[in-house]
């Protein structure tokens, strides 16, 4: 399988080149098009695995803001496309994962091979407090995995050590290690920068690996949109 | 020091690269991410000497910029303290992002809320933009940069450069900066039968010769789509 991505970075999309037999896993409402000998099974699970395993691997997923199924695209017979898209504007990236395991924020996860295995992961208690998802998307094995940002994607290979807002995550090899801490920190507590500096909490990455970062923020975007609209009626 | 602009125009974002001891003023929450030798310093956006009564003055010149001007009250400064560090920087709004080089004798008057960072000896005042300006919800006042060095400013849309010699004339919503040496008015588009049906509302004239910065979008203009599309 190949994921080729077209109209980067403003409304990315994703197209899953298929050979026959092939298959692709996609986030559930994430649909475009696809040739039409290409049949769709939907489930909480995998294939094989028991309902139990299935049922709470999508109350995991949907912890992570993502959908509670998942859907698979099987090109029956014959080479086909689907092509996938993220709600938001903005970009999509792949990577290819050898035999390795990835991080992407919640809410970012669009496509993979069948082969990668899609988890969720606890990420820590101070990230709930930095605004973003409690719990981040674990992709393991070996296939590509598409993903999606708001604002344009930039990779980073982080070589030593990188601070990164948390709502500019995108996705992280697990090579790298991670510490939410505050702005500004450096010998001694910042508690001016941390308060005022406007930025909040901040990733501080570590190690050897790659690091995919996007150049909008939603709840910035949000926050801004937010002040000027009038208030919600409940 | 060394800038690029990637993602643009529609998501632009800043890298800059500092050697040491080199820094750059942001306006606060604009940091995406930044390599591990950069400190961070939170200081009033506004500017005054040393002593109680320089505190003071920033203080009040940094309220004014924020009440009046629609901006932070404080702004980060991000220096280096080796070579070949990096901070970079993006708007919260979706749109472009420019670098325009300051010098003497070139001074860049911005629309308050296009200001995303500068240099050090960049010096920024509040400047009046006219009584009619607060009629067009965009600020009642300008960010006047003047001194030497970079000016990043973001805009909603792309940015439109335009080189005006003599007058033309901008809707007050789509202006991001112009050069000093322009003096404008503003105006009403025509009579005002067109001011109330055109749609087009308070405009801009500008006089003179240097460049002007446009946006291909209008936030007001946005708000004032959306509002009727949410739910009651």
């Amino acid at each position: 399988m190949q994921i080729e991505v077209q109209h980067s970075p403003a409304y990315a999309i994703a197209i899953a080149h298929l050979d026959a037999g092939e298959s692709v896993i996609a986030e559930g409402g994430a649909m475009v098009s696809k040739d039409s000998h290409i049949s769709v099974t939907t489930s909480a699970g995998r294939e094989g695995q028991g309902a139990l395993s299935g049922l709470m691997k999508g109350i995991k997923r949907m912890v992570a803001g993502e959908s509670f199924f998942q859907n698979s695209y099987v090109a029956e017979g014959a080479a086909g496309h689907v092509t996938f898209a993220p709600t938001l504007q903005g970009d999509v990236a792949v990577h290819e994962l050898r035999q390795g395991t990835m991080f992407i924020q919640s809410t970012s996860f669009l496509c993979s091979a069948p082969e990668i295995e899609i988890d969720a992961k606890w990420g820590g208690a101070r990230s709930f407090f930095g605004g973003e998802g409690l719990i981040m998307i674990k992709a393991s094995g070996s296939g590509p995995v598409a993903f999606n940002s708001f604002g344009g994607i930039k990779e980073i290979d982080v070589d030593g050590s990188f601070i990164v807002d948390t709502g500019h995550i995108v996705a992280f090899e697990d090579s790298l290690e991670f510490k939410v801490t505050s702005f500004g920190r450096g010998s001694r507590l910042n508690f001016k920068s941390l308060l005022l500096g406007g930025e909040g909490l901040v990733c501080r990455f570590e190690g050897h690996g790659r690091l995919w970062l996007q150049t909008r923020n939603t709840q910035g975007f949000g926050k801004l949109l937010g002040r000027q609209l009038p208030p919600r009626e409940s | 020091m060394q800038i690029d602009i990637e993602s643009r125009p529609s998501y632009g974002m800043a890298v800059v690269t500092l050697t040491q001891g080199q820094s750059i003023l942001a306006e606060s929450g604009s940091m995406v991410a930044m390599s591990d030798a950069v400190t961070v310093e939170t200081r009033f956006s506004g500017t005054g000497s040393g002593g109680f009564w320089g505190w003071l003055r920033a203080a009040l010149t940094s309220l004014a910029r924020m009440l009046l001007a629609g901006e932070s009250m404080f702004v980060n400064h991000f220096t280096a303290t080796g070579d070949g560090q990096q901070v970079m920087l993006a708007p919260e709004m979706v749109g472009d992002v420019e670098q325009i080089p300051i010098d003497k004798g070139r001074e860049i008057t911005v629309q308050s809320t296009s200001f995303l960072a500068s240099g050090p000896k960049v010096s920024v005042a509040m400047v009046w933009a006219g009584l009619r300006m607060i009629l067009s919800k965009e600020g009642a006042f300008f960010l006047r940069c003047s001194g030497q060095g970079p000016l990043l400013i973001n805009s909603y849309g792309a940015i439109e450069k335009i080189e005006v010699d003599g007058a033309y004339i901008v809707d007050t919503g789509h202006l991001v900066a112009f050069e000093g040496d322009l003096t404008w008015e503003i105006e009403k588009v025509g009579g005002w039968k067109s001011t109330l049906l055109s749609g087009e509302g308070l405009v801009m004239r500008f006089h003179g010769k240097g460049t002007l910065w446009l946006q291909t979008r209008n936030f007001q203009s946005l708000i004032s789509w959306l509002t009727p599309q949410l739910p009651q």
